[in-house]
């Protein structure tokens, strides 16, 4: 019996690769648009010694899902470096969110106290939109 | 007849004669030196009388009053457990604005914060050392060290007074999802 392409199998087939196509589409982000970010603090017996901001655009693409979003009002500016220096302190709050690195080291010798504390964001993958005034940063878990 | 008569009343006046007392002159002085009765006046006290104790009416338990007894707990029935923290935070002397020093001093607090829920939530490991000379402490060492991540914490409350910046933190944790973790520590 001569079966014609495709008939052989569920009529549902080419809905379910559209689907799937399109869930690929809208996980596989173009590189162009997504960021890292890191954020390191040291913080000696309550006084921030050092400090270190990293962020840089994505070397290669990756396969993500978008997560939570951070929306920042940015009137008439188009730079994102100068938006995510501006806005560093709700930026860092907004990533800190959802999981911060903590290591301390305290030494108390002869009553005297010594504290070390290390803040750690481990690098995060952001990506930032432009809508009308607005900068929408989405962060992005990794597959 | 007369005989029988005057034989009675001889005998019963005789018998009378031996009965009466016989006051010999001793006991005649004695009874005029008897004590005269001194009386004394007997003060009476006035009773007093005091109105009985009124015993204390205990309030009534009411049946609606009662407190149920408290169900056993199961991780179900727990609620959501909120941890609180205050970091705190001090600003550098040698900074070039008081912008500056608020930010670092809020980082620094922050940083403390992190670290006090990082205490509660996961511990602290704890070492110490002495060192003794000659039967002396020459000296003594504690050491902590804490090491975790921590997520979902949020910042209630940001003050800033004469260069102490201060940070409440609260962190709301899920038993149904961290009993298991927490109860296996």
């Amino acid at each position: 019996m001569h079966l014609r392409p495709f008939e052989h199998l569920n009529t549902e087939f080419p809905f379910l690769w559209g689907l799937v196509f399109i869930l690929f589409i809208s996980t596989y982000l173009n590189a162009s648009q997504t960021f890292i970010l890191s954020y390191r603090a040291q913080i000696k017996n309550a006084v921030v010694i050092s400090q270190s901001f990293q962020f840089s655009q994505a070397m290669h693409p990756i396969k993500a899902q978008a997560a939570q979003t951070l929306t920042i009002y940015s009137k008439k500016e188009t730079n994102l470096g100068l938006i995510i220096e501006n806005n560093k302190d709700v930026i860092l709050e907004f990533l800190m969110k959802y999981g911060a690195h903590t290591r301390s080291h305290e030494t108390v010798s002869d009553l005297k106290s010594n504290s070390l504390i290390e803040l750690t964001l481990a690098p995060t993958y952001i990506t930032v939109n432009f809508k009308k005034d607005y900068a929408i940063i989405t962060r992005l878990i990794q597959e | 007849m007369r005989k029988i008569l005057l034989l009675s009343a001889l005998l019963s006046s005789l018998l009378m004669a031996e009965e009466a007392p016989k006051n010999t002159p001793v006991e005649a002085k004695k009874l005029q030196t008897v004590d005269p009765i001194v009386v004394t006046p007997v003060v009476v006290q006035p009773i007093v009388v005091a109105p009985a104790p009124v015993p204390k009416e205990e309030p009534k338990v009411q049946a609606h009053d009662m407190k149920k007894p408290q169900k056993q707990m199961t991780p179900s029935s727990y609620k959501q457990v909120r941890i609180n923290v205050t970091g705190q935070g001090v600003a550098l002397t040698m900074t070039s604005s008081p912008a500056q020093a608020y930010a670092l001093a809020k980082r620094a607090a922050i940083a403390d914060a992190y670290r006090l829920l990082a205490e509660k939530v996961k511990g602290v490991r704890i070492e110490g050392s002495d060192k003794i000379k000659n039967m002396m402490v020459q000296r003594s060492e504690v050491r902590t060290f804490v090491d975790a991540v921590i997520a979902e914490a949020e910042i209630v409350e940001t003050i800033f007074k004469d260069g102490l910046c201060e940070v409440e933190m609260e962190l709301t944790i899920d038993p149904e999802q961290w009993q298991s973790i927490l109860a296996s520590r």
